[in-house]
């Protein structure tokens, strides 16, 4: 019994073990699954992440950017040598005879074109065989070949100014995998994963090769990434090695596979792989470290300059060659002889790449497009005037405003002016630095943005980001505050410009003074604000009250903060150059606010509008008070600050401007506009040190060079109905004898009796 | 009113009387009291400018697309076809008025009134224009449920008619 109980104690044992065991197995089994679940949520995880990111970035097909097409017209003002110019810009082919699109000839003033056809936003314009006459810079008629008809207007294919992705802060030279050369797909998988284009996202010998070095040195060092690897370690992953890293790293190199194709992984490499630093900002891609380091397109470089850009993939900073040249020649002819072994190159080529110098440039160029500011802020208004959603569709084209013959002109007039003023002011060249905005005013296109004097630089873009005192350009607000209330203010109310002090709420006392040091008594409000006269407008604007100026700068559409001090009276407020823009637009405009575009239109790859977020107009100013002011603006140019205008430009007046001046003569401002263009320059110093320069001597000149080559329409000064033209004594200049007479214009309810003569 | 401007006049009297070397007290005297009958009234010169010029064929053809646009619906296409001629020409008082109507019809009333007011500005004596830019702005107060403006502007309207 006792044999049997033991046996059955033992059957007992026995079975427990197996009860326990099995208990044991299903906890395994049940950790193991729920282990299994997370890992798999993880994954999920991992999965979401990568494809939200690597679709965000989608390398293939950038949005094509254009500038705005040429309109052409019977009636036009256009030189022939002009058209000419633009359509071998947009790569049509000067022939003997027209066969096909994109073809012109010239037959004296007389243009043949063959169109190409192109998808606007309103629809798709046809190719057409055209005839255009030209009568002295003026197109006279246009018609089409075929049967004779005649065209009213013509828009010519507008030109590609870049390429960009929407989403993307920086400014990247993007590639697409057609323009990659094939020595740097080859380099690339010849040093940096051999077997790149037969794995699946990992390579298991490079993976054993990499645990049998680092088992030996007893720590993780050694790499063995396949280069998606390498592309998920630049986009999601942090530089540290630790295991959990180099788990995730693989673990997303797989998901990537599995959803992108090869040719996808190695151009979002090739765009997205470090490659160096200049400054703050990071180099990015192939194609960015080309006009980096040697000035030209990833296109144009030869094997031994590929080869460089190839061994930096290792370290970027420790083969830097700009500062390591000899360790990055040694890479470099290392790069060489690898391609060489893999059969790549031959023995000439390696002979020939082996003995050049480095090649790098000697200043690092940085710049995707041909107008990087302005591509600058294209960018910031996709995102204000479309959905982000939107914008990641692949092709997009986005057809901006930019007229290049106004931003070419810009730049040149920027160096050239520029140069000038540091002769005569005797300051080093590169001292001054300047930006500006050209607007076309009823529409609030931006035509022209220049943010540098060096025209390829965007590294800050002034006419956006440098927020300066605006000195006297804040003026017009204030006149136009007063004029606004047309029973208390005109354009010939007396205002007191004597000396003046005012106790601030600091404490402080602050007492404002002339630009000539000089008091000038009772002065009419069209000479103060000619002449630009400092006392008498922070009387006005006290008495004005500074909330109301305020609410007109407001109105006129500043969106900075505005300090509630009287100190703004005579323009300390920091503004941007492009922020005066929008102000000065609205004047310009004649009251209407609109906000100031870069965008025409974007079209998706079926050439499709995209929607767009709807326009607010703002019509703050009435009519007649914008059109007072504007009246003042002209007075600037014709008895006032900007009275050189009328020497230097006198086929354009009349025309309307205000000039600017900081203390010490550190910022030097213009805004002036005709009758469809408003520009504002600024020109200053970037370390707020003194410019020398006054409104009229510095940004003026600048505007006066531009516009000689701009020639914008004279401005025309139609009344709105409540205003009227009378006649009073001239009082433009002090002295005036009083008994010439002068047209002013007055609101019609409120024409004085009597004025005094000063 | 006028208690403010004699508040302010106090405060810059108080302010010039600080300054060390005040010249003249700043007193404004509203235009009607001033008493040096020094300048006269004359009529109206003759600067101004006739607004209602021939309309150049470019603008013509231009506007007849956009009519065409309208018709069939399209009123994006119509909107920037008279974009286009503004930019040709953004003084025409009717492309603004055109361009007022498409919005409409897009049901954009703010944009809408804007667009017929700067109509409005630009039309010198054509009050047939006018007229049919108040009306616009009226109907597109009353879309707003103003009104208090739609009254106001059917008032201006009845005025140039």
């Amino acid at each position: 019994m006792p044999k049997k109980r033991k046996t059955s104690r033992k059957r007992k044992t026995q079975s427990k073990k197996k009860k326990s065991a099995s208990l044991f197995k299903k906890w395994i089994l049940q950790l193991l699954v729920i282990l299994g679940c997370i890992f798999m949520s993880y994954c999920v995880l991992l999965d979401f992440q990568i494809r939200r990111e690597f679709d965000g970035k989608r390398w293939s097909v950038p949005a094509r950017v254009y500038a705005q097409p040429l309109e052409l017209y019977a009636g036009r003002r256009y030189e022939q040598r002009l058209v000419v110019e633009r359509l071998k810009n947009a790569g049509y082919q000067n022939v003997s005879t027209l066969t096909g699109s994109g073809q012109f000839r010239v037959r004296g003033s007389t243009l043949e074109v063959y169109t190409r056809e192109f998808h606007y936003w309103d629809g798709l314009e046809t190719a057409k065989k055209l005839t255009i006459r030209f009568n002295r810079q003026q197109i006279t008629d246009i018609t089409e070949i075929i049967n004779g008809q005649n065209i009213s207007i013509i828009r010519l294919t507008p030109t590609l100014i870049g390429k960009v992705f929407p989403l993307h802060d920086e400014d990247r030279v993007l590639i697409s995998y057609e323009e990659i050369p094939e020595t740097l797909i080859e380099g690339l998988v010849a040093v940096e994963d051999r077997h790149y284009f037969e794995h699946f996202g990992l390579d298991p010998f490079g993976i054993l090769r990499s645990i049998y070095i680092n088992a030996i040195k007893g720590k993780v060092t050694q790499g063995g990434s396949t280069l998606t690897q390498q592309l998920i370690k630049n986009m999601f992953l942090t530089h540290e090695r630790t295991f959990t890293r180099k788990i995730n790293e693989m673990l997303m190199a797989l998901m990537l596979e599995y959803h992108y194709s090869k040719e996808n992984i190695l151009s979002a490499y090739v765009n997205e792989i470090y490659l160096g630093q200049n400054g703050q900002r990071s180099i990015h891609g192939f194609g960015t470290a080309a006009e980096f380091y040697f000035s030209k397109p990833l296109s144009e470089l030869n094997n031994a300059e590929i080869a460089l850009l190839v061994g930096m993939v290792k370290g970027a900073s420790y083969y830097n060659p700009r500062k390591q040249e000899e360790r990055a020649l040694k890479r470099r002819n290392l790069v060489l002889n690898l391609l060489h072994e893999q059969g790549f190159i031959s023995d000439a080529e390696l002979e020939l790449a082996i003995t050049k110098d480095l090649g790098v440039s000697a200043k690092p160029r940085w710049s995707s497009a041909k107008y990087p500011a302005y591509i600058d802020l294209v960018r910031r208004h996709l995102k204000r005037d479309y959905r982000i959603n939107d914008l990641r569709n692949e092709g997009l084209q986005i057809h901006t405003t930019l007229d290049i013959d106004k931003q070419e002109i810009s730049q040149t007039s920027v160096a050239n002016s520029l140069s000038k003023l540091e002769k005569s002011r005797g300051f080093n060249s590169g001292t001054l630095q300047s930006a500006l905005v050209i607007v076309e005013s009823h529409s609030g296109e931006v035509l022209a943005l220049v943010g540098d004097r060096n025209k390829d630089k965007n590294a800050f873009n002034r006419a956006l980001d440098a927020k300066r005192p605006i000195g006297s350009l804040i003026k017009p607000a204030i006149y136009m505050t007063a004029l606004n209330l047309p029973a208390e203010y005109h354009v010939l109310s007396a205002l007191d410009d004597s000396h003046l002090v005012l106790q601030q709420k600091n404490g402080k006392r602050w007492e404002p003074d002339n630009y000539d040091k000089k008091t000038h008594g009772n002065v009419p409000l069209v000479r103060s604000i000619a002449k630009s006269y400092n006392l008498s407008t922070v009387r006005l604007g006290m008495e004005l009250g500074l909330e109301n100026v305020i609410q007109t700068l407001k109105n006129l559409g500043v969106n900075s903060t505005i300090p509630r001090l009287p100190s703004i009276l005579l323009g300390a407020l920091n503004l941007s150059p492009y922020e005066v823009t929008q102000m000065y637009q609205t004047i310009a405009s004649g009251g209407l606010q609109i906000p100031l575009k870069t965008i025409r239109a974007v079209l998706d790859s079926n050439d499709q509008p995209l929607r767009r977020y709807d326009l607010t107009v703002r019509e703050y100013i009435k009519p007649e008070t914008a059109f007072l002011t504007q009246y003042l603006l002209t007075e600037v140019v014709q008895n006032g600050t900007a009275s050189r205008l009328m020497r230097e430009l006198p086929s354009l007046i009349p025309l309307a401007g205000k000039t600017g001046t900081t203390n010490a003569l550190r910022d030097s401002w213009f805004a002036g506009f005709g009758d469809k263009i408003l520009s504002v320059v600024w020109v200053g110093r970037d370390n707020n040190e003194t410019a020398k320069l006054t409104g009229s001597t510095g940004a003026m000149q600048i505007w006066i060079d531009m516009m000689k080559k701009i020639k914008p329409e004279p401005l025309v000064l139609i009344e709105p109905e409540e205003v009227e033209w009378w006649d009073y004594p001239d009082m433009s200049n002090p002295g005036s004898s009083c008994t010439e007479v002068k047209s002013y214009p007055f609101i019609k309810k409120y024409i004085p009796t009597h004025i005094d003569c000063y | 009113m006028r208690d403010y401007r004699l508040f302010l006049a106090i405060v810059l009297l108080f302010l010039t009387a600080c300054a060390e070397q005040a010249t003249k007290p700043v007193v404004l005297v509203p235009v009607e009291e001033l008493n040096a009958p020094v300048a006269t009234k004359k009529k109206p010169t003759s600067i101004h400018k006739e607004v209602n010029k021939q309309q150049e064929p470019v603008i013509i053809a231009l506007l007849k697309d956009a009519e065409k646009f309208s018709g069939q619906g399209q009123s994006a296409k119509a909107a920037a076809t008279i974009e286009r001629a503004l930019r040709i020409e953004p003084r025409n008082a009717m492309l603004w008025h055109r361009l007022s109507v498409v919005r409409f019809q897009q049901q954009q009333w703010q944009q809408a009134i804007a667009m017929a007011r700067k109509s409005n500005s630009l039309a010198g004596r054509n009050s047939n224009l006018k007229s049919d830019n108040w009306g616009l702005i009226a109907s597109a107060y009353d879309k707003l449920g103003n009104k208090r403006k739609a009254t106001e502007a059917r008032n201006k309207q009845s005025n140039q008619s």
